[in-house]
């Protein structure tokens, strides 16, 4: 498979065996070869998204969503999946960065955090 | 409230903040203002990872960057002021007289002994590309629709159509993919995607989305919403009208190429840089003004803004030394012109004694690039190995000081980019 590597904005064009023992070769750096050998077996992506906001009544915020992200990489098929299911949570204010939307999603052992602390400020 | 201080920054986006701490730990009074609410600039809408790889060594959110820089810029002397417009700015003898208003407290002035320039950039719309058709609304520039999507909590259609592979455009149909909004295909004029090639794999790729490279977007179709985006391939360098074939869609998003915002410099008579839009400036960061610095995105579109804080640090440092009184007058400088495959080189001259860091783009794809400096004799006297190049990407080359005295003594240096690969041939 040749494809590009996405773990820095380098973007080593990688060529990696499909088949045992996975050879990746194009790669400027290890961590590379471990991205491309992945790549083939077992791809997975980080996810960022947004989680929506309940304001109460005569509220405001500096944002009506919230950013959130993956702790680390899930499955790359399970990203669709992973997506919509953030985009319809609905989170209250105060949330600080770092914050626990959804503990170890689906048991694997990943996480999805805030990424922004936001809290409530009266509308002008 | 003061009305005086030594510094005045203007924005408080990555290239504001980075600039306001670095001014700040040095103990100089700083005021930094920004017509937005909140700091941070372009980095709170963008919610994807990939920034601070070289400035903190992770892969952070736009967000968790800005709240960096943020943590970094508060400091006692620096007074961070949102909701504030700069409407004007005049020298008063050795000072700058800024006119403000805010949204809280109205009208009013401060003086500064010096400015930074960290207004950041615009994006180009459909005017600036000239696309044809009807005027139906649904058609977006891409940072206003990753806005109105992650800040704002819209989502801007159903079916979207993006227009040009820049980084922006990447990014936004990967957003809107995962937002349930069906992303029918990239269309970029060139031959190549103009965002990074890693954007193509994780934005596009993944999902399945078509790249049509070597198309022109011919026209929008649609009476009140948008109903298609009209598109013909390229072919010989025009695009072929018989070849032309509708997309379907409700939504055309633009990334096309953002400009530097510089209504106020233009204002103020700073002399810009008609290839980068941006101000001239020499290797102190410093304008045409004396004590008037440009930083950002203001002074050049960068790609990676761990870059654009390293330059507003840069920019910042230089502005210490004015203010504490450091600078000679009327110094000697040294022009850079560019040559051979240089699109524009950041500064335009180099002053001795100052750092020499040389920020550039190619106009072409390189593949074992060399740059050089000649002085006017033609003799070399910098070079450095560079590997593979494209316009895409910005090129960042500190020059080491004992290199700097040389090419100090040269009244003229000609920058240059050579393909080893084809024996690279003076300019």
């Amino acid at each position: 498979m040749i494809t590009t590597c996405i773990l820095c904005p380098r973007g080593c064009r990688l060529t990696i065996d499909e088949k045992d023992p996975h050879t990746v070769t194009g790669n400027a750096c290890p961590r590379g070869a471990i991205w491309g050998r992945e790549e083939v077996t077992a791809p997975v992506r980080t996810v960022t998204a947004t989680c929506a906001v309940t304001l109460p009544a005569g509220m405001d915020a500096p944002a009506r969503r919230v950013p959130v992200r993956t702790s680390g990489p899930v499955p790359k098929d399970a990203v669709i999946d992973l997506a919509r299911e953030l985009t319809s949570i609905k989170l209250s204010l105060p949330v600080f960065a770092g914050d626990v939307v959804i503990d170890n999603w689906r048991n694997s052992g990943v996480s999805v955090l805030v990424t922004r602390s936001l809290d409530v400020c009266t509308q002008n | 409230m003061r009305n005086r201080y030594d510094v005045a920054v203007i924005g408080a986006g990555a290239a504001g903040l980075a600039a306001s701490a670095t001014l700040a730990r040095e103990a100089l009074s700083v005021l930094t203002v920004d017509r937005e609410e909140s700091p941070g600039g372009i980095l709170p809408q963008c919610i994807h990872d990939g920034f601070g790889l070289h400035r903190y060594g992770q892969a952070l959110t736009g967000p968790e960057f800005s709240a960096r820089l943020e943590g970094e810029a508060l400091l006692p002397g620096n007074d961070l002021r949102l909701g504030t417009t700069v409407l004007s700015l005049f020298r008063d003898g050795e000072s700058w007289i800024l006119r403000l208003s805010s949204v809280h407290t109205g009208v009013y002035e401060i003086s500064a002994l010096a400015v930074v320039l960290a207004m950041g950039s615009r994006e180009r719309n459909r005017g600036n590309v000239r696309i044809a058709g009807d005027r139906p609304s649904g058609v977006f520039t891409a940072g206003l629709a990753q806005r109105l999507m992650n800040i704002d909590g819209f989502l801007p259609g159903k079916k979207a159509v993006i227009i040009g592979s820049g980084d922006i455009g990447l990014i936004m149909a990967r957003r809107l993919t995962l937002s349930g909004v069906h992303v029918q295909a990239v269309v970029e004029i060139q031959g190549y995607p103009s965002g990074l090639a890693r954007n193509v794999v994780q934005c596009l790729e993944d999902f399945s989305i078509p790249l049509y490279l070597s198309h022109a977007t011919i026209a929008i179709r649609g009476r009140q919403r948008v109903t298609a985006c009209e598109v013909a391939p390229i072919e010989h360098g025009a695009p072929v009208l018989q070849k032309a074939f509708q997309i379907p869609c409700d939504t055309v998003l633009l990334s096309v190429g953002l400009v530097p915002e510089t209504e106020l410099a233009t204002c103020m008579g700073v002399t810009l840089d008609p290839v980068t839009g941006g101000p001239r400036v020499d290797s102190r960061y410093m304008t045409n003004l004396s004590g008037v610095f440009a930083c950002g995105n203001v002074l050049q579109i960068h790609d990676l803004v761990d870059h654009v804080a390293a330059e507003a640090e840069n920019a910042a440092r230089s502005c210490v030394a004015y203010v504490r009184g450091e600078y000679v007058q009327n110094v000697p400088f040294v022009s850079l012109e560019c040559a051979q495959h240089v699109r524009y080189v950041v500064p335009s001259c180099l002053i001795p004694g100052s750092p020499g860091i040389l920020s550039l783009r190619s106009l072409s794809v390189l593949t074992s690039a060399r740059l050089r400096l000649r002085d006017t004799q033609g003799t070399i006297v910098f070079e450095k190995k560079l590997g593979f190049i494209r316009p895409a990407e910005m090129i960042v080359c500190a020059i080491p000081d004992a290199a700097m005295i040389r090419c100090t003594e040269a009244q003229r240096l000609i920058v240059s980019l050579e393909d080893d690969e084809q024996g690279g041939a003076p300019s």
